[in-house]
């Protein structure tokens, strides 16, 4: 027997061609407007909790260990407890993506009962102010804080993520050792998706380049410790199509929840049938790195946080380069004669 | 009580799949993975608190070639992994606690 490195289970994972790790989107309605989601808020048929156990029992069978619960926010399903402890007899190692707004005395029976792997919960900023000038709901800060705080005290594996906008940038190290003082992770991302929702327009919140170039001048604590990681290897395929895949809540299959190029739907084919035979699944499957022509040969490469999802929301085909990493890469590379909408966010 | 006569079954805290002859397990609490071998899969699979190791051995040297020292040793060795990183424990409806030689 030997720990495994994560690069030894890459491999052993493509090798046979699994979804080890599944973002289940259980549902898209959500209790809060947060101005850069990507979700089309409330829009679809759900499946019902028949329909998911047959998907987690199909996930199960294709050898899937982990499967993270998120929305919307999860929590908002009424069957939720019941979603989760499926998923525990199931024996997958089960992550929840929530705002933690909802937790209430039923959620908290059911983690003293059953822990979930690891919880991710979304502070804005480390003011009220600022997070629910975001979140768009007053209270939520709070109500957020509260739930994090009897995780961490029960013992539950906890992160923090956040993502960075022309509201909230200026609170980010305040957020961060706020973070610290609960003695959980904190990961902020620059990275800001296109949304589903065409009618939202989440990009025009992003950091401006002035603002950006600013905070490196400075040689912000928080820009240095907690930016996008770097991407050293300068590898262009991620684990999207080939080790991890998502559902959304009406069924429609994706190769990850950031790359919404549609595999297939549920609600017609089997899962596995999708995994294994769809074309796109198999198209994503067959690219290398020399197919990302206008990244491939990028001198910013190894510092881009590239993500084909990016590339995909802008130009509806994932080999293209993303303006807005394009963009991101650049400041982080130090590109000073880089100007405001010359690429990315106007 | 000798080790091989004892029960063991695995944490609960350890979700585990076999992928062919592979098997991964991950740790719930520390979040460490873990491959096993054929062998290890065979072992582990078998590790449901209801057989003494000894009974297991026998059932897997079915599978093998082997001599049964041989068998033993390794998966002694294996035991002594899966019980340093926690990965099982020994049913406490054993009469004694099993002590390793």
């Amino acid at each position: 027997m030997k720990e495994a490195s994560l690069d030894h289970l890459s491999r052993i994972i493509q090798l046979k061609g699994i979804p080890f790790s599944v973002v289940f989107e259980i549902t898209d309605r959500c209790n809060l407007k947060c101005l850069h989601c990507y979700q089309e808020n409330g829009e679809k048929e759900e499946l019902s909790f028949h329909e998911i156990k047959v998907i987690l029992d199909d996930l199960e069978k294709l050898g899937t260990m982990k499967v993270t619960l998120t929305g919307g926010e999860p929590l908002l399903r009424e069957d939720f407890t019941e979603i989760f402890f499926y998923c525990s007899q199931k024996g997958f190692a089960t992550k929840l993506f929530t705002n933690a707004t909802l937790l209430n005395a039923e959620h908290k029976k059911a983690f003293l009962k059953k822990t979930p792997f690891a919880v991710e919960c979304s502070l804005y900023g480390a003011s009220a102010k600022t997070h629910e000038s975001i979140t768009g709901v007053a209270g939520s800060f709070e109500k957020t804080l509260a739930n994090i705080k009897w995780m961490v005290e029960k013992g539950i594996r906890v992160f923090v993520k956040s993502v960075v906008l022309c509201l909230n940038f200026h609170e980010m190290e305040g957020l961060d050792r706020l973070c610290h003082g609960l003695g959980v992770p904190f990961s902020p991302t620059l990275r800001v998706f296109p949304s589903c929702d065409p009618t939202r327009l989440p990009e025009r919140w992003r950091v401006k380049t002035k603002d950006l170039k600013a905070l490196r001048k400075m040689k912000s604590a928080f820009l240095k410790n907690h930016s996008d990681s770097d991407n050293p290897s300068g590898d262009l395929i991620c684990n999207a199509g080939r080790e991890a895949c998502c559902i959304n809540a009406e069924g429609k299959v994706y190769p990850c929840v950031a790359l919404r190029w549609e595999c297939g739907d549920v609600r017609k084919q089997s899962l596995p049938e999708i995994w294994v035979h769809s074309s796109v699944l198999q198209k994503i499957r067959s690219f290398h790195d020399k197919d990302f022509k206008g990244c491939f040969s990028c001198p910013w490469k190894k510092s881009c946080n590239f993500c084909p999802g990016m590339s995909f929301g802008e130009h509806g085909d994932m080999l293209l380069p993303s303006k807005e990493l394009c963009r991101l890469s650049a400041i982080r590379s130090g590109g000073d004669d880089l100007q405001e909408g010359s690429m990315g966010c106007e | 009580m000798e080790f091989c006569e004892a029960y063991f079954k695995r944490n609960k805290e350890v979700v585990w799949r076999t992928l062919g002859d592979d098997c991964i397990l991950l740790h719930l609490e520390s979040g460490i993975y873990y491959t096993l071998n054929e062998e290890g899969r065979m072992l582990w699979e078998a590790l449901d608190g209801k057989n003494k190791l000894a009974e297991i051995q026998a059932k897997i040297m079915e599978q093998y070639e082997v001599d049964a020292g041989t068998m033993q040793k390794d998966l002694i060795e294996i035991m002594e992994d899966l019980i340093k990183e926690d990965l099982v424990e020994y049913d406490k409806n054993s009469f004694l606690e099993p002590k390793m030689s």
